[in-house]
């Protein structure tokens, strides 16, 4: 969930040494699965992995929204890491606005038998994870196929050194296949229809719930905060800026429909979404078995159950 | 079975079909947790485990969502029942351990959450934040000396440090301890707004509750109803350590009533009435 608005950051993080799994043999049309973890989904709806960091055993939560991967500031200290500032020239801010400005070498990293000697990562402060101690992001992920198996919890890691289109192993059966785009931030963007009214959306399992700029939403769908259809959804709390839903009746991609989909409708000034306007969280992501296709660009898309 | 309120019907036109009905129970059950539906919460998590294949990993999942709607409906019994199954299939899920804190609430036995709480802080020392939260399960156990020991320990880089700062002079009057020197110095360190310095003000001996009700009533709605739920809270804490419970219990019950249900002192106001009565 965090974004980079600036993307001279790649130069900072990119110090670090990659992580590293097994050759790939190219004429092979096998998928080569380089890591592969059990997941579960966190009690805040996030998926969240097992890794290790010099043999220590930590909860990871993967987040294809966030721009670098992070650990938090807690596990940072207890690792004796040294803390860097991120340069001025860049900022960094997750959603709400939160900047982040240090981070650290990570030592020793183990994610599913996929070793690294040194990782740069973003520190993140306390209370923003639950209770995961760091996130996976595209810095990461994008130099592999990322496979996201909600129904057998399992979360894999596959070499992009494979034929193409040549993915979707589990089913027989159809699948739909989807183009996507990254965005500056590196995240995956996808043409979504909401209500027959065509945006772009990213996809973001580091968010549990699905968002969208109310402002945006406004003037797409053509209401207003006096409308009777937009419910506060925070009218009990003590923030200013009220937080709604609105009754969308569906939104879908590629052979791909959700019904009645629940969005929270986010002012610009309290998500600071930047110019994502609007995300698919996992209350979408975990109904499907999700594929990644990074190098191809393409995501490979079945129902969750699907086999 | 069927989820007539369901929201996110997923429709893939182009795919195979779904055998794995405990996977889509479990992901119902956690929508229906999203969106505060604790009875269809239930419903699908039970579903989920009964249904005989949901992946085993996912197992501890389910009992964990079971469990927070459980606790929403106040069935504190069942809850525990819930969390006790999933930490025995897996004994480190933080997820599991931090509800076995909120089962111990449930059932009203702070010193129990203190006790299930501690390890959380052990295994995580440098998460200073971690004891404001022991501090205020130490509180509501009446332990008022353990809990000015853990507010001391907080970080002062944390988010909203002058709350731990007020807290820890509220338990240091609850325990007869507050060295009005020694808060002077506290309270010096900090960075204060014209909110909430008036109800230090109160607590140092510096202005009188009052001044701190006036200046709760300064700013925008908003402000102001924040302002005075924080004030009816921290005030009724100051009239029980001078034992003048009439004049706390209506304020604490404004706090109850009015708070955001967002904010601390709303449901810290519900358990020292609970403890009042």
């Amino acid at each position: 969930m965090n974004r980079a608005t600036n993307k001279t950051l790649l130069a900072v993080i990119s110090l670090g040494g990659f992580l590293l799994g097994q050759p790939a043999d190219a004429d092979d049309c096998t998928l080569k699965r380089v890591a592969s973890v059990d997941m579960t989904i966190d009690s805040g709806g996030g998926v969240s992995v097992p890794m290790t960091i010099r043999g220590r055993n930590v909860d990871m939560l993967v987040d294809t929204g966030g721009y670098a991967s992070m650990v938090t500031d807690s596990l940072a200290k207890e690792l004796s890491l040294n803390f860097l500032r991120v340069s001025s020239r860049v900022r960094i801010s997750m959603f709400g606005g939160l900047v982040i400005d240090h981070y650290v070498a990570v030592p020793d990293i183990d994610l599913g038998g996929l070793k690294a000697d040194k990782l740069l990562m973003l520190v993140v402060p306390e209370g923003r994870l639950g209770n995961e101690q760091g996130t996976i992001a595209p810095d990461i992920l994008r130099a592999y196929d990322v496979e996201f198996d909600f129904a057998n919890a399992k979360f894999n890691l596959l070499s992009q050194d494979h034929c193409p289109g040549k993915t979707v192993y589990w089913t027989k059966d159809s699948y739909a296949k989807v183009p996507f785009t990254i965005s500056n931030g590196g995240h995956i963007e996808v043409p979504i229809m909401v209500d027959d009214q065509s945006m772009r959306a990213a996809f973001d399992t580091g968010s549990s719930t699905s968002t969208m700029s109310l402002e945006t939403a406004e003037k797409i769908f053509h209401f207003d905060e006096k409308s009777p259809d937009l419910k506060a959804v925070n009218a009990d709390s003590s923030s200013k800026d009220k937080i709604y839903r609105y009754p969308f009746k569906s939104l879908g991609f590629e052979g791909v429909k959700v019904n009645n989909p629940d969005i929270l409708l986010f002012p610009d000034n309290v998500s600071r979404m930047g110019s994502e306007k609007l995300i698919i969280g996992m209350d979408v992501l975990r109904q499907l078995h999700l594929y990644i296709a990074y190098g191809e660009k393409q995501l490979y898309v079945t129902a969750a159950t699907a086999h | 079975m069927k989820y007539p309120m369901l929201i996110a019907a997923f429709v893939a036109t182009a795919t195979g079909h779904a055998s794995a009905a405990a996977y889509d129970d479990l992901s119902h059950g956690l929508d229906a947790n999203q969106r505060g539906d604790s009875d269809a919460a239930v419903a699908a998590f039970t579903a989920a485990l009964t249904a005989g294949d949901l992946n085993p990993g996912m197992i501890p999942n389910a009992h964990v969502g079971r469990a927070i709607a459980y606790l929403r409906q106040k069935k504190c019994a069942e809850a525990q029942a819930d969390v006790d199954d999933a930490t025995k299939l897996k004994p480190n899920y933080a997820d599991a351990n931090s509800l076995r804190v909120a089962v111990d609430l449930c059932f009203n036995q702070p010193e129990k959450a203190v006790a299930d709480f501690s390890p959380l802080i052990e295994a995580s020392p440098s998460k200073t934040w971690l004891y404001n939260e022991r501090g205020r399960l130490r509180w509501r156990a009446g332990d008022y000396a353990g809990a000015s020991d853990d507010f001391g320990k907080v970080d002062h880089k944390t988010f909203n440090y002058q709350y731990t700062v007020l807290w820890l002079e509220l338990v240091r009057l609850r325990a007869g301890t507050l060295d009005i020197t020694q808060a002077k110095r506290d309270v010096s360190d900090l960075n204060l707004s014209d909110w909430p310095e008036p109800l230090f003000n109160v607590y140092l001996g510096e202005g009188s509750p009052e001044d701190a009700i006036a200046a709760a009533g300064r700013g925008d709605e908003r402000t102001v109803r924040n302002q005075q739920c924080e004030a009816n809270f921290y005030l009724a804490e100051w009239m029980l350590v001078r034992r003048d419970v009439a004049t706390a219990k209506p304020m604490l019950e404004q706090a109850r009533d009015k708070c955001p249900k967002d904010f601390l002192e709303q449901s810290a106001a519900e358990v020292e009435l609970g403890r009042l009565k």
